[in-house]
């Protein structure tokens, strides 16, 4: 039976939430074992602030009506 | 007579009665599908307003979009995944300091491409102005897939460093690919098979629009050598011209511009507050 199109989009929409799993976190710390725990772990705020812009996106202004392609 | 109309002016002519055919080019796909686009509001609006007012709606696109909407999906989904590993990691140590190195030296360089685009946007508007163009009601939402994903470049280096210092097997980058992106792509791709239908003759749907079968590949090159226009879009206007589907659903002026020189038969749908500046750019054309 075919979908409708407002409903193919919620469903497309439900596939985004990324989770890092536990599954995940302990296949990375196995991973990583030889390297974790030797080196600092030290905070970069400048980098901090734009992996925040990155996860909100960039909304800027147009240029033309023109859209940017992939 | 234009072969340019408004989302407004099209619903008007929507008839209950009546069956909708739409060709869509990548970037429709991608902003309905992203909610950062600046289009996918309107978007969403327009074919859910489309789907009350008409008997049906079919929405086609070439293999060709799907590859590229698939590529697209990939980036986000990668970038997303590695920002929240990134994230984890500053809680839980779950990266090595090279991994953690890489996505930040990454993170800069996407940044770098944002302050270009705004630049290049305020540049823009300041010519506009200095010509005496109203720029109170442009656009001030734009959204651009470089700017806010890495590059497959970017990515590459990042897969790079992912390489543990005494692992036998090369599992890390694998397992976190199988995790956060295998099954999630798959999905996609079975929710646009569902969207929309691929313009070929093998196509059962479509091939009841074609009206010649034999598609040749140089009519997308004479397409593309006309405007100028990327390969990706000549060949949406090439398979359009083989069928007898009337409109073609787009966002991109490209398209637009070329659909004009290049498919004068077809009717191109694009927001109704873009037609008039479209209108003046094609004037001489």
């Amino acid at each position: 039976m075919k979908r409708k199109i407002t409903d193919i989009l919620e469903d497309m929409d439900k596939l985004d939430e990324i989770e890092i799993t536990d599954e995940l976190v302990d296949i990375l710390k196995d991973h990583f074992k030889e390297e974790i725990g030797n080196n600092d772990h030290g905070e970069d705020e400048q980098v901090a602030k734009g992996i925040n812009d990155l996860i909100i996106g960039n909304r800027g202004k147009t240029d033309n009506g023109q859209q940017d392609r992939v | 007579m234009a072969n340019r109309i408004g989302f407004k002016e099209f619903l008007k002519k929507a008839d209950s009665n009546n069956d909708v055919q739409l060709i869509v080019d990548a970037n429709v796909i991608i902003a309905l599908k992203d909610n950062k686009h600046r289009d996918n509001k309107s978007l969403r609006e327009f074919l859910s307003a489309l789907q009350e007012t008409s008997k049906d709606i079919d929405l086609f696109t070439t293999v060709t979009t799907k590859a590229e909407f698939l590529e697209y999906y990939r980036r986000k989904i990668l970038t997303e995944g590695i920002l929240k590993l990134y994230i984890k990691n500053k809680s839980e140590k779950i990266l090595s300091d090279k991994v953690k190195l890489e996505i930040e030296k990454q993170v800069r360089a996407r940044n770098q491409r944002q302050n270009r685009e705004v630049q290049k946007q305020q540049n823009s508007e300041k010519a506009l102005e200095a010509q005496s163009f109203d720029t109170t009601e442009l656009d001030v939402e734009e959204f651009s897939v470089d700017a806010n994903y890495f590059k497959d470049s970017e990515i590459k280096d990042i897969k790079k460093v992912f390489r543990g210092r005494e692992v036998q097997n090369e599992m890390g980058w694998v397992r976190f690919c199988e995790i956060i992106l295998l099954g999630r792509l798959h999905q996609m791709e079975k929710h646009l098979d569902d969207l929309c239908h691929y313009l070929t003759t093998r196509d059962k749907e479509s091939l009841k629009y074609f009206k010649d079968e034999d598609v040749k590949w140089q009519m997308a090159t004479q397409i593309c050598g006309e405007s100028g226009m990327g390969y990706s879009d000549a060949m949406i206007l090439n398979m359009a011209n083989h069928t007898t589907i009337k409109h073609i659903l787009t966002m991109d002026f490209d398209l637009v511009y070329g659909g004009h020189i290049s498919a004068p038969d077809k009717v191109i749908i694009t927001p109704s507050d873009r037609i008039k500046g479209y209108k003046n750019i094609l004037k001489g054309v």
